[in-house]
Order: structure tokens, then sequence, then C-alpha cells
């Protein structure tokens, strides 16, 4: 029972390290593929951001083209539609909070650009208002020259410096000049002429000359300040931020994805070495067994505690118990009591020194027959620890059959089998040297 | 040469189709909202007194406002603008007079919580609307269950389906001439030639751009429009421009209500932010166009 309990617990010890490189192993593929999954995860998360903002720098060239070319010909849908897009595409980076692979760098440039933005929005919706009233000021004028031509009779000299002023006003609202001067000259002239002439349209015109000036000059200043935000820098810098650090991300994700796959490499070819290994021990054991098994001599191996644990095919020829019936019995159970206490005190001794112990053993088989047999018992060491006992053993008892036949024949008489001269002799010789030790003395009766 | 095209340009704006027909279907919204939106929108029980509610002062039927030149107050406060309609509102691109919220949502949360128009605490009115089967009816859609964030997000779902979509002018834009009357396209000519597309463009007519109330003749404005937002001087009188959509049932008319007709209005805003002269001919045919803009209400439970 003790024995088969011993098997179990060396079995869940063997299984015990193949659990544990299995459970290495599954732990090790496991990062693999959760690393694999990360790497997905940052390039859909990378994909997304550099889609975010290449969609951001589309819509702020968008207000740049707004603010150069003064959409004069679109409705402000388009431009208002596209300040709510840029809106929620930037509260999209932080909406929550910020994605926690940005770094204090990115947070610093989104802040910048939600500053930038809330700074560029208000200059945005100043200039829709005012480029409105630039435009129809223009056209106002544009109309006003119509009718003053076709209704007054005005020098052609006026009418020159009319022409002009709508000429100089219309390159400044295209940014083509930036020569007040000049308008103003013609602003004050026309001012003059109608303070001779007195007539309602050419007043009307100066006011609305003056109006739309003073509108242009307005829009360009918020164009100019517009574009004195850097905000396509901002995001190419984020873009930028964004990329450095998904990389460095990346590539230390797949550095140790290479390091697991060497990992997971190396402990395979160690797996083969081993397995390698142990088919050429066990080919060598198997021969080992295969000779142990077949010995003529009666092998038995027990544990610390003489517990059997091995017994070959000669021990059970020998002793007549099978294996399954010895395996886990004390080597005791073949005691025949014709042995000494002392016989055996002194085997212990030995055994228990770790020395080898050499010696006959007058033995009882299944059956209570009596046997000899020459025996060597030597204790295992495994790493300098001792694991159990090996007996090799023989069975000597024809041997001593034999060999007290040819005593008895070499001191007995043929014929008559009663003790011959050389029995008396060997006798005599005992006695004589019993006689030097006990200093007794010695009577010799011989009738020949 | 550049002078020359954009000389060009610039006559033809006033010539160029600016505006766009409204979409005959509303489709980005989540219909389930848009029902528990709808329940909230007509449920006095949002108010502090359970009299009053957000389709009290917006009476879809009445052109989406409460027709009165400035709303009334539940706590007796004097108040001094003018309801803006909540029809087609979605098209505007910020909410308020003043543009202090900048979409559907954040103006939803505005009245319930202010003591002259429903004056509900959110922190109550949760609480309220917790012991009553909206707390289901929140769960089913929200996991949060009812917050103010899901509220106004409700209500605001509902109202992205307020639109008047077929108006007579409309037709006209798809392409149906005899859709408006001779008097309406002379309007309509008007309309762009006296500049008031200028402002008054896109899908919704207006509602696309701030502009100063008394651009070419000072008047006087009891409310400093979006300075009261800003603070910031070069605001001062920018108002939202308002839609015109279904302008004929939206009288009294401009942000503090001062003018009940739309002749008159047309007149004063020509002379105060076009500084322009009018015949009362002109006048006729520009508001002629104006009804034109009528649409009718979509049904998005069809």
């Amino acid at each position: 029972m003790r024995n088969s309990d011993k098997n179990n617990i060396n079995f869940i010890k063997k299984v015990d390290y193949v659990l544990f490189f299995l459970l290495i192993l599954f732990a090790i593929i496991g990062t693999l593929s959760y690393q694999i999954h990360l790497i997905n995860n940052i390039d859909i998360k990378y994909k997304k951001y550099d889609k975010k903002i290449d969609k951001l720098l589309l819509l702020n060239s968008g207000f740049n083209n707004f603010l150069l070319n003064k959409r004069i010909s679109d409705n402000y849908d388009s431009i208002s539609a596209k300040i709510k897009q840029f809106d929620a595409l930037l509260n999209d980076l932080n909406e929550k909070q910020f994605d926690n692979l940005f770094n204090k760098n990115i947070k610093e440039t989104i802040y910048s650009i939600h500053s930038n933005f809330s700074k560029k929005e208000i200059l945005l919706e100043r200039f829709k208002s005012n480029n409105a009233l630039s435009i129809y000021s223009l056209n106002y004028l544009i109309d006003l020259v119509t009718h003053i031509k076709i209704e007054q009779d005005i020098e052609k000299n006026f009418l020159k410096i009319i022409n002009n002023s709508i000429y100089d006003l219309l390159r400044l609202f295209l940014n083509q000049s930036s020569d007040v001067q000049i308008l103003d000259e013609e602003i004050n002239s026309i001012k003059f002429l109608n303070k001779q002439i007195k007539n309602d349209k050419l007043d009307l015109f100066n006011t609305n000359l003056m109006f739309a000036k003073k509108k242009i000059i307005y829009a360009n200043k918020i164009k100019k300040e517009a574009f004195k935000i850097k905000m396509n820098e901002n995001l190419e810098l984020l873009l930028f931020q964004i990329d450095k650090k998904f990389k460095i991300v990346r590539k230390k994700e797949v550095a140790l994805i290479y390091f697991l796959f060497i990992v997971i490499f190396i402990i395979t070819i160690g797996a083969v070495y081993i397995y390698l290994k142990s088919l050429k021990i066990k080919k060598d054991l198997i021969s080992l067994r295969y000779a142990v098994e077949n010995s003529d001599d009666s092998i038995v191996i027990t544990d610390i505690n003489s517990n059997i644990v091995y017994t070959n095919e000669a021990f059970t020829k020998v002793t007549g118990y099978t294996r399954e019936e010895a395996l886990g019995k004390n080597p005791n159970i073949l005691k025949s009591g014709k042995m000494s206490n002392d016989f055996y005190k002194e085997m212990h001794n030995h055994l228990s020194k770790g020395e080898k112990w050499v010696g006959e053993f007058i033995n009882k088989n299944k059956n209570g027959d009596l046997y000899y047999e020459r025996a060597s018992i030597t204790p295992m060491f495994t790493n300098a620890k001792l694991t159990g006992y090996l007996a090799i053993k023989l069975n000597i008892t024809d041997y001593i059959k034999e060999q007290e036949r040819v005593k008895f024949l070499a001191y007995s008489d043929p014929l008559t089998s009663l003790g011959n001269r050389r029995m008396m002799k060997k006798i005599i010789l005992e006695e004589l040297e019993n006689i030097e030790t006990s200093k007794k003395q010695l009577y010799v009766f011989l009738w020949i | 040469m550049k002078i020359i095209i954009y000389f060009v340009l610039l006559l033809s704006i006033l010539y160029s189709e600016t505006i766009t027909p409204i979409p005959l279907h509303v489709k980005d919204v989540n219909l389930k909202k848009v029902k528990l939106g709808k329940e909230l929108f007509f449920d006095v029980n949002l108010s502090k007194n359970n009299q009053v509610s957000c389709a009290s002062c917006h009476i879809i039927e009445a052109g989406g406002d409460d027709n009165l030149k400035v709303p009334f107050a539940i706590n007796g406060e004097k108040r001094t603008i003018n309801t803006p309609t909540v029809l087609n509102s979605r098209y505007n691109f910020v909410q308020f007079w003043d543009g202090r919220a900048k979409d559907l949502q954040e103006q939803a949360a505005g009245p319930i919580d202010n003591p002259a128009e429903m004056g509900s605490d959110f922190t109550k009115l949760i609480e309220k609307l917790n012991a009553t089967s909206y707390k289901k009816k929140f769960k089913k859609i929200y996991d949060d269950g009812i917050s103010k964030d899901n509220i106004t997000n409700a209500i605001a779902e509902y109202e992205k389906t307020l639109i008047t979509p077929n108006a007579p002018f409309d037709k006209y834009l798809r392409g149906d001439i005899n859709a408006i009357s001779k008097d309406a396209k002379k309007g309509y000519k008007l309309f762009k030639s006296k500049g008031c597309i200028i402002c008054h463009n896109g899908v919704n007519i207006g509602g696309n751009l701030y502009a100063k109330f008394g651009e070419f003749k000072e008047t006087k404005s009891p409310s400093l429009g979006r300075y009261d937002v800003t603070k910031n001087e070069l605001d001062k009188y920018y108002f939202k421009v308002p839609t015109l959509r279904n302008i004929e049932k939206t009288a009294p008319y401009l942000h503090d209500g001062r003018l009940d007709t739309l002749k008159e209005t047309v007149k004063f805003m020509l002379n105060y932010q076009l500084a322009k002269t009018v015949t009362k001919n002109e006048i006729n045919n520009i508001v002629e166009f104006l009804k034109s803009l009528n649409g009718e209400i979509l049904n998005i439970e069809k």
C-alpha cells in the first residue's frame, strides 16, 4: 500500500514537470498572441488617428481657402458644416479622456490645437459676417454706378474717378494692393464733387464706398490674423508626434514578439534535444533491463525503507514469489531463521555505513524449502542521496551440497561410510588446536 | 484679368442659386430616441410647476414658435428675446439668437433649467422622472438611464425630425416652375438683387452666419446679441441670421419681436440692413416670395 503511494507520488512528480513545462509554453504562446493582438490594435488606432488628422488638415485648408477665395458664389452652409466637422473631429481626440498612448507632448499639441481652433472659429465667424457685407457693398456700388452712368449727366473725368474707385476697391478686396491712400483720395474727390452737384445716388455711392472700404479692410485684417494661427503646423506636428510615439510603442511590442519567438525556438530545440537524448537512454535502459531480466542471478531492488520495488525472473525462479507478490514487501519474507541475529546486525552495519556487503544467506522459499545463496547488497546513491538497495544473489545450494558430498567422500571410507584416516587427522589437529587455547588435556584412544 | 473674372463673379452671385431645398426625408436619426424625445417635448412634467412643456412655446403647427412678441415667464421676469422657431432648427449653424448653444442638444438644456421658462433643476427633475415610466423607457435606450445628457439627447433627436420639406419654393427649385406665383418669382428676383440673399442663403435661407443688427443705420436693441456670450466689443449687436422658412407663420418678427407684419419687416430690413429703398410693389412681391417658403411638417412615423 505504502509502495503504491510512493509510485503515485513519483508519477505526480513526473506529471508536475510536464505540466509545468506545458504551462510555460502555453503562457508564452498566450503572451505572443496577446502581443500580436496588441500590435494589431496599435495599428488600427494609428490608422484612425492618421485618418482623423488628415481630415482636420483638409478641413483647415478648406478654411484657408475660404479666407483666400471668399467663396463669393457659394452659400455659407458648407463652411459652417466644415467648422462643425472640425470641432467634432477635434473633440474625438479627447472626448472623455486621452488615449493612454498619448504622451505629454501629444496632449500639449492637442490642447494648443483646441485653443487655436477656438481663436480661428471666432475669426472665421467674423470673417463670414464681414465678407457677406463686403460682397454686398461691392455689388451695391456696381449697381449704383450703372444707375449714375445712365441717369446723371456727370463729367467724364469724375466718371473716371468713380470707376477707378470701384476698381481700387476690388483690388483691395482681392488683396492685390494695399494702397489705401489712393482710395482715400478718390473718396475725397467724390465727396468734393458731390458737394457741388448734390446728387442722392452719388451721396449713397460715397457712403457705401466708405462702408465697403471699412468692411474690406476689416475682413483683410481678420484674414491676416487667421493666417497667423499656425493650425497647419500644429496638425502636422501632432501627426509627427503620434507617428513617432506609435512607432516607438510598436517597435517595443515587435521586439517582445521576436524575443518570445526566440524563447519558443530555444524551448523547442531543447525539447527535441532532450527527447533525442532520452531515446538513447531508453535504448540503453532497455538493453540493461534485458540483461537484468535475463540474468541467472536473482536481482532485487528495494527503496530506502527496504520495500521491494523490483525483482527479476531469476528471483521468481529461486524463491517462488512472483514479481507482483514480492513488490512492496520486505525481503525478510525469505528469512529462514537459520541465521543468527548477529549476522543480520553485521550486514545492516555495513549497509548503514553505505558500504557494500557480501555474504551468504540460508533462506526459505515460498514452499518452505531452504536454499543457500551468495549475495552482494549495494546501497544505491543518486546525487549523494540514498535511494535504495540493490541485491544480487546467486543460488549456491547445489554448490554447497556438492561441496558437502566431496567432503564426505574425502573423510570417509567408500565401503563402510565410516571416517577414514584423513578424518582422524583432521579431528586430532582440530582438537590439538583447542587444547592450546583451553589448556585442557587430550586423550586419544586408538582401536585398529 | 483676375479682377474682371471677379467682377463677373460678383455680379453673378446675386443671380446664382444659393438656396437649396430641404431634404424630403430624415434618415440620420434613431427612431426610438425620436419617440422618447417627442414624449419629453410635449411633457409638462419637465417644468417646475408641471404646466409648461417645450411645446408650450414651440407650437409646431403654428410655425414652431409661440407667436408672441416675447415669451411669457413663469417667474414674472421681463423677457426681451422673441422665441425662435424649432422647425428646421437642425439646419442652423448655432442655436439661440446669440449662438450660445453649438447644437440642438446644448440648446435643449437651456429652457429646462431657465427659471423664467420651465424652471426645473436637473437633479430634481431626474429624481422626478425616475419615479415614472420614463425610467424604463430611458433604460431601454440609454445604458445609464435618465441623465441630463440623455434627456437633451432624446429631445434633440426629435427636433432633428422637425423639418418642413416641400415648400412651394423648394418645388420650384426642384424644377416645378409653376409651383410659385409670378409675383413670388419677381419677389425672389428682388430678394437676390436687393441683396437679402447675401445673408439669407443655404438650406435654411439664413441660420449660417452672424450679422449685425442695424448694419447701415443704428437702431436701438435691448439685447446686445453675441456680445452677451463673448463680451467682445466687436460682437455687439451681432445676432444669428434667422431662417426665413415658414416665416409667414412666425410673426412677430426680429429678435425682439418689434414688428408684426412681413411687409413692415421687409421694409425695415432693406432699410436698416441694406440701406436700400423699396417700393410698395417690390415689398409685396418679396412678401409673396417669403410666403412660398411655408413647408409641410414631416411626419417621421409614416
